[in-house]
């Protein structure tokens, strides 16, 4: 055993090191000047949500964070099990009226688009099964509104006391004057809603499976023979559209490469093996080739509430370049992919890939800084035509198929009330 | 005949009272209040004669000098709401209880508005980013205030001559801490690049989406199209009206009772000179990007789909 | 028979379970006195510890089942995982804290451990725990897989990735030379000394040489430390139980004894996937920029793999979490993150450095490369350049703290233990631990004059010498024994590793006492004869020791030390003895590293101090070397 001093200052502890071989120097005793640097964990987030949901839930999060899961399609999918699965077992979580469910499946779906914030999807879902919620109690339970103000509501139709025709959700001018309103989700109990809850869900996963076939029936309508369409990116939903529309029909295809990733050129592979005259370009040909463009195509990762695209990088580009020359640009997105949101500052929702396909990590700049965005931001004046599963609509008409499909009140998944 | 225009001018002076008593809270809630109090005063005993009460107390505030143009359409959703609960209310007492009860309520949440707007519009402000805006609006100041609480930006004020009105906004921008550069009303294209965006009020919010605010709002609004910087614009939903201009000469007539901008000091036109000095000018919608109001987020579009359902 | 099948199922199932080590104990001091009082692996990096990373990164690739071995700080980091429910948030593993039970010292000693415990079952990946990687690990195993159907000798696939030597995160001095089979990537050298200069020659083994038609040499492989191995390789630990360090000695020692055990390691280079190590402060803070600059995505602070972060990122590579107080004149300026709570003040300016939660950074800081790990309190108008700070450190008003400057520097009022890294190539880590009190025991401008320090390495050196001296002096008197010199290596080599020490440390300890007894003959020629009798005899041993150039000048700095201890008696002799070094034929002195050692004197040497006398003594046999090169310098020209 030996031991060493390091300082000899008097005043103060000291600290000994006992080394057993003399190799490292264990501490055997030395009052830290402050705490261990530990960073604290925190609490889990989940805590209230049961078991086996907070498990699939931890999947799905490591999955996307991953990169493992890229298809927004699936994780839709994934997102409206785990909430099936939130529902069916809400008992586990003491969740036995409406307003509780409500709460577990805010938290939830705060949890999981803080952990993954532009994967837009899995936001729209759980609004999507919050409007559900909400719309089934309003129509199981006990009529939310006075008797008067349902049949103001289902404006003029005389209709009271039955099904309601126009989906009024939330405030508007109607209801200004009215009193607020006096649905008080926490008196619904949720026995008898739970199956028709779960059936609602069960719809929006058919609905799901159905999105692609949906919007590719639509293809002969816009694609006329012999014309040029121009796309880029590799969308599965723009690549089934396309596809569709070649059994019928003889066009030509345009694909930009859509470097650095270039999925680009694996559409352009994916075309050609269907047996579409396709032509590959490089991202800086594009404003050549488009004076000989009918139509460019693309896909969204997202349509903002404002009928703005998130979409592949570069779209932006191709918009700007097809409005140069009135060419109509058409976007191709599910329903699942609407979003009630604002794009707000520039970067929201963008996610900054890795700067490697670009510049190798060995090639070493000092100083040079490397974005590399996954995504753009395309305005909605500059997209003629979204076209939907539900059929075709203009971007300013966006706001009637949120009213539709979601409620107000869940627009920020963390604010809960009561 | 007396009495009527005898509750016309109680109306008007509850007006200007309930406005002096409360300035912050703004016209629209003090034009409220006064309607509520003639329905409270009326001696009407028929719905049609409430709703003449109202349409008399509406016009009486109308004529006012420099009275907000959102008393026409508040006075119509009053009215419509007197047709609405005529329906189902059990009698005219209940109807005009509940009356006198939402308008009350109405006063109140209007001023609720605005922390609502200004939470709703807070994120669309950029962080060091510049915003450009005209004249002054509570609506607009709310929101910038608040999100002056979060990130620091700056502000740019065009004047609004000879009002000044922009003195205002700038004063309670630099209280807050909020760097702010005044520039006069011709400048607005001048500093335009530098803008993230441009933010304004609204006297009325019309039911193609558009807007009708101080005269300099659609020139700001053009320049900034020009430019491709978003147009916005923070309102409560008070305001929406239902008309439908097709251009600057379908604004209902308004005289303005402040100078002429360009004879201050010079004495009056001299003839054969015209002096122009129109106080309101209206923006279409397809300049305006979005509107911040109470109910949420809104696209022009929107707007008119939600006067539609008020006054289908 | 239902039963039995289904336990053959089971049988085969656990086989497919990819398992994992990560070694939570890098057995190394470059972070000292930091990991004093925590493990290596909970420091944060981006504010995130290290170990999140690895383990993520093995989850990501299919691992499930990892084994997290710790040694030294067992307990907390036990307890971290336990308390940050990191099982739960990685969602497809299992993960074990297996805690060292015995002393270990090194990453042999480690799996050693490990392999006693019984819990690997097949092929498993290796890492240490600060390693940070977003490659894809299915590919590489699977490779593995194929090369072990191939050959069967398989036991390690080393990753390495190309990094030229000239990018900032290899550190310039540091060379490693990395031999390759063109063909099949197996590894043939793995040189990891630190070089001074470029050596002229390298050794290669035939029988390396033979095993392939295309041979790769390269300058440009960073090792990342991640290693795919099997089970044979923890046998083969066990069975060599000195082999500590797994590249200075299990990589040569298979590689060197190939013949003998016939085993060979693979080599796997990445090209596009991004892996490195931290492994002391200069790749913390090169792997800290990378991080920033998000080279390894989907690794980035704002994946936020904590529970309760949201940072998001901005332009240039700037991540902020919410609430964090920015002064409007404050710039950040870029590869830089600010966690929440913190308060940057007026004009401060911030550039690739990460602060944490909960710090406030006065007016008018300069921040450049720093790492601030919560609740710091940076004073106004301080400097800082290349500083890490631990928890709770406060930074007085004006101070200057950069590396390689002086220790006074914590400015009025400042306290805490200041720790400096010197990124140059001699010396790697730290000179001095300046261990300073109790936070009322402020270091001011005035006081550090009063610091007594001992010097850690020159205490150790000189126990090392005593026992080695005294070994020394045992073997001699039963030196008749045939192995005597074969034990006396085996004992020394026992008492290297005990202490921690190198060969050229040994070397210098050892050649002093082998030759002392030389010094006491009466004349010089019988000083001679007795140093040829106990070269000859303890040469065997040398040898064993002397491994490489810095050894050798080990060598001539031992006896010119054996001269000195010796009362100046083998004064006389000390160019006979480095002649007798010199002629031996197995090539024990090399003739660069006698000049290299007289040219050292020459220029640092003070007049009339012994080695200047030695040089002197020295002369003609310097003379004659030097005429010796020049004349094969010309038969070359010729």
């Amino acid at each position: 055993m030996r031991k060493q001093t390091i300082s000899k200052k008097t005043s103060g502890v000291g600290c000994e090191y006992v080394g057993q071989s003399g190799t490292l120097g264990r501490l055997a005793h030395c009052t830290p000047i402050v705490a261990t640097a530990m960073p604290a964990p925190s609490s889990n987030p989940l805590a209230d949500l049961p078991p086996n949901v907070q498990q699939e839930i931890s999947k799905l999060l490591a999955k996307l964070r991953r990169r493992q899961l890229l298809n927004s399609l699936d994780v839709a999918r994934k997102t409206l099990e785990i909430m099936r699965l939130l529902v069916a077992t809400s008992a586990a979580a003491q969740a036995t009226d409406v307003n509780s469910l409500i709460k577990l499946i805010k938290r939830a779906g705060a949890v999981m688009v803080t952990a993954q914030p532009h994967e837009l999807v899995i936001g729209n879902m759980v609004r999507r099964v919050l409007a559900i919620v909400r719309d089934e109690t309003r129509d199981g339970g006990n009529k939310p509104f006075k008797a008067g103000d349902a049949a103001a509501a289902s404006g003029g139709d005389a209709a009271s006391g039955g099904e309601q025709t126009v989906h009024v959700a939330g405030p508007s001018l109607m209801s200004l004057l009215d009193a607020p309103e006096a649905l008080d989700y926490s008196r619904q109990s949720l026995k008898a809603l739970k199956g028709p809850i779960i059936e609602g869900i069960a719809e929006v996963m058919e609905e799901l499976s159905t999105v692609s076939a949906h919007i590719a029936e639509q293809a002969i309508q816009h694609i006329h023979a012999n014309e040029v369409v121009l796309t880029h990116g590799r969308d599965p939903t723009v690549e089934a559209f396309l596809k569709a529309a070649a059994k019928k029909r003889n066009f030509d295809v345009i694909v930009a490469e859509t470097a650095p990733g270039g999925e680009g050129q694996q559409m352009a592979v994916a075309l050609a093996e269907a047996g579409i005259s396709t032509t590959l370009i490089a991202d800086a040909a594009v404003f050549a080739v488009m004076a000989r463009v009918n139509k460019v195509i693309v896909g969204a990762h997202g349509v903002m509430a404002n009928g703005g695209l998130i979409a592949a990088a570069g779209s932006h580009l191709l918009a700007l370049a097809a409005q140069h020359f009135s060419v109509p640009v058409v976007a191709c997105a599910g329903l699942y992919k609407l979003t009630p949101l604002f794009p707000s500052g520039p970067d929201s929702f963008n996610m900054l890939l890795s700067p490697q396909p670009m510049l190798r990590y060995d090639e070493g700049l000092q100083g040079v800084h490397v974005p590399n965005p996954a995504f753009d931001y395309v305005p909605p004046e500059l997209v003629a035509l979204l076209i939907t599963n539900s059929g075709p609509s203009h971007t300013s008409y966006i706001y009637r198929l949120l009213a539709e499909y979601y409620h107000p009140e869940d627009q920020d998944l963390s604010e809960v009330h009561g | 005949m007396p009495a009527v225009s005898k509750a016309a001018s109680k109306a008007a002076a509850a007006y200007t009272s309930f406005l002096a008593e409360d300035p912050v809270a703004g016209p629209s809630a003090a034009a409220i209040k006064a309607l509520t109090e003639s329905i409270k005063g009326s001696s009407a005993t028929t719905i049609m004669g409430l709703s003449e009460v109202l349409r008399e107390a509406g016009a009486a505030l109308s004529s006012l000098r420099d009275a907000p143009m959102s008393i026409a359409s508040l006075c119509e959703l009053f009215v419509r709401f007197i047709t609405r609960t005529a329906l189902e209310a059990r009698d005219f007492d209940d109807i005009r209880r509940l009356l006198i009860e939402r308008g009350e309520m109405l006063a109140r949440t209007t001023i609720e508005a605005r922390s609502k707007i200004a939470k709703i519009g807070a994120p669309f402000v950029d962080a060091g980013g510049v915003v450009l805006t005209l004249g002054y609006s509570r609506c607009v100041v709310a929101l910038l205030l608040a999100a002056a609480k979060t990130k620091h930006f700056s502000v740019i004020v065009a004047e609004s001559h000879p009002q000044g009105d922009g003195h205002t906004t700038a004063q309670q921008l630099a209280q807050a801490g909020v760097p702010v550069t005044m520039v006069e009303d011709a400048a607005v294209a001048y500093v335009m690049t530098r803008c993230q965006m441009v933010l304004c009020g609204a006297e009325a919010v019309l039911e193609s989406g558009g807007v009708i605010n101080k005269t300099g709002t659609y020139q700001m609004a053009i320049v900034a199209h020009a430019f491709k910087k978003p147009f916005y614009i923070a309102s409560e939903s008070t305001k929406f009206a239902r008309l439908f201009p097709l251009s600057q000469n379908d604004l209902p007539e308004h005289e303005s009772a402040r100078e002429h901008a360009a004879f201050v000091g010079r004495g009056p036109p001299p003839p054969p000179l015209i002096a122009e000095k129109p106080s309101r000018d209206y923006t279409p919608p397809n300049y305006v990007q979005l509107l911040f109001t109470d109910l949420g987020v809104l696209t022009p579009s929107a707007v008119s789909d939600e006067l539609i359902k008020l006054f289908d | 028979m239902a039963p039995k099948g289904g336990k053959k199922d089971d049988d085969l199932a656990q086989q497919e379970v990819l398992q994992a080590v990560v070694l939570a104990d890098s057995f190394a001091s470059h972070f000292r006195p930091m990991t004093f009082q925590m493990p290596k692996v909970l420091m944060p990096l981006g504010s995130v510890p290290m170990i999140e990373y690895t383990l993520e990164f093995l989850a990501a690739g299919g691992v499930q089942e990892i084994y997290i071995f710790c040694c030294a700080h067992a307990d907390e980091v036990e307890r971290y995982i336990v308390e940050s429910d990191m099982e739960r948030r990685l969602a497809t593993v299992s993960l074990h804290v297996l805690k060292s039970q015995g002393e270990c010292m090194s990453a042999g000693d480690a799996l050693r451990e490990v392999e006693a415990r019984g819990v690997i079952k097949s092929d498993f990946v290796l890492v240490p725990g600060d390693v940070i990687a977003n490659l894809s690990l299915a590919p590489l195993i699977a490779a593995h897989k194929a090369r072990r159907e191939v050959d069967r000798d398989a036991v390690l696939t080393t990753v390495m990735a190309r990094v030229p030597a000239s990018h900032r995160a290899r550190r310039g001095g540091e060379e490693k030379l990395v031999a390759l089979s063109g063909e099949t990537g197996r590894l043939l050298m793995y040189d990891e000394a630190v070089k001074e200069g470029w050596a002229t020659k390298v050794r290669l083994p035939m029988a390396l040489l033979q095993e392939t038609d295309r041979f790769e040499l390269h300058r440009d492989l960073y090792d990342t430390h991640i290693d795919v191995c099997t089970p044979e390789l923890l046998v083969l630990l066990q069975d060599n139980f000195d082999w500590q360090d797994l590249r200075r000695d299990l990589l040569p020692g298979v590689l060197g004894q190939f013949e003998m055990l016939g085993k060979t390691i693979y080599t796997h280079v990445l090209s596009t996937e991004y892996a490195a190590r931290v492994h002391d402060p200069h790749t913390y803070d090169v792997v800290s920029r990378d991080l920033l600059q998000r080279w390894a995505f989907p690794l980035v602070p704002d994946a936020n793999l904590l529970p309760g972060c949201s940072y998001r990122c901005t332009a240039h590579c700037v991540y902020q979490e919410a609430g964090v107080s920015l002064a409007r004149s404050a710039a950040i300026v870029r590869d830089s993150a600010i966690g929440e709570g913190t308060t940057i003040g007026e004009r401060t300016v911030v550039e690739g450095s990460v602060v944490g939660r909960d710090c406030v950074v006065g007016v008018g800081v300069t921040l450049s490369g720093c790492y601030l790990w919560g609740g710091v309190i940076v004073e106004d108008g301080a400097t800082l350049t290349g500083c890490i700070c631990g928890e709770g450190v406060r930074i007085g008003l004006l101070a200057k703290c950069s590396a390689g400057t002086g220790l006074t520097l914590l400015g009025p009022g400042g306290h805490g233990r200041l720790w400096k890294v010197v990124p140059t190539a001699a010396s790697l880590g730290f000179d001095r631990p300046v261990a300073q009190g109790q936070c009322d025991d402020e270091l001011s401008e005035e006081e550090d004059e009063e610091l007594e320090e001992t010097n850690l390495e020159d205490v150790e050196n000189e126990q090392f010498a005593t026992a080695v001296r005294e070994l020394i002096r045992d073997a001699l008197r039963s030196a008749d024994k045939d192995d005597a010199v074969e034990n006396l290596a085996l004992e020394l080599n026992g008492l290297k590793f005990g202490a921690d020490r190198t060969f050229a440390d040994s070397v210098r300890a050892i050649v002093p006492p082998l030759l002392a007894e030389a010094a006491s003959a009466p004349t010089k020629k019988a000083k001679v004869a007795n140093l040829k009798r106990a070269l000859e005899k303890w040469a065997p041993l040398l040898k064993k020791f002397v491994q490489s150039k810095a050894d050798q000048r080990a060598l001539v700095e031992g006896v010119a030390a054996a001269c000195e201890q010796a009362n100046e008696g083998l004064l006389e002799v000390f160019d006979h003895a480095l002649k007798l070094l010199y002629d031996r034929e197995d090539d024990l002195l090399d003739e660069q590293a006698i000049l290299k050692w007289a040219a050292a004197v020459e220029e640092e040497a003070e007049e009339g101090s012994l080695e200047e006398r030695l040089l002197q003594q020295a002369d003609g046999l310097l003379k004659w070397l030097r005429e010796s090169d020049d004349e094969e310098e010309d038969d070359d020209d010729e």
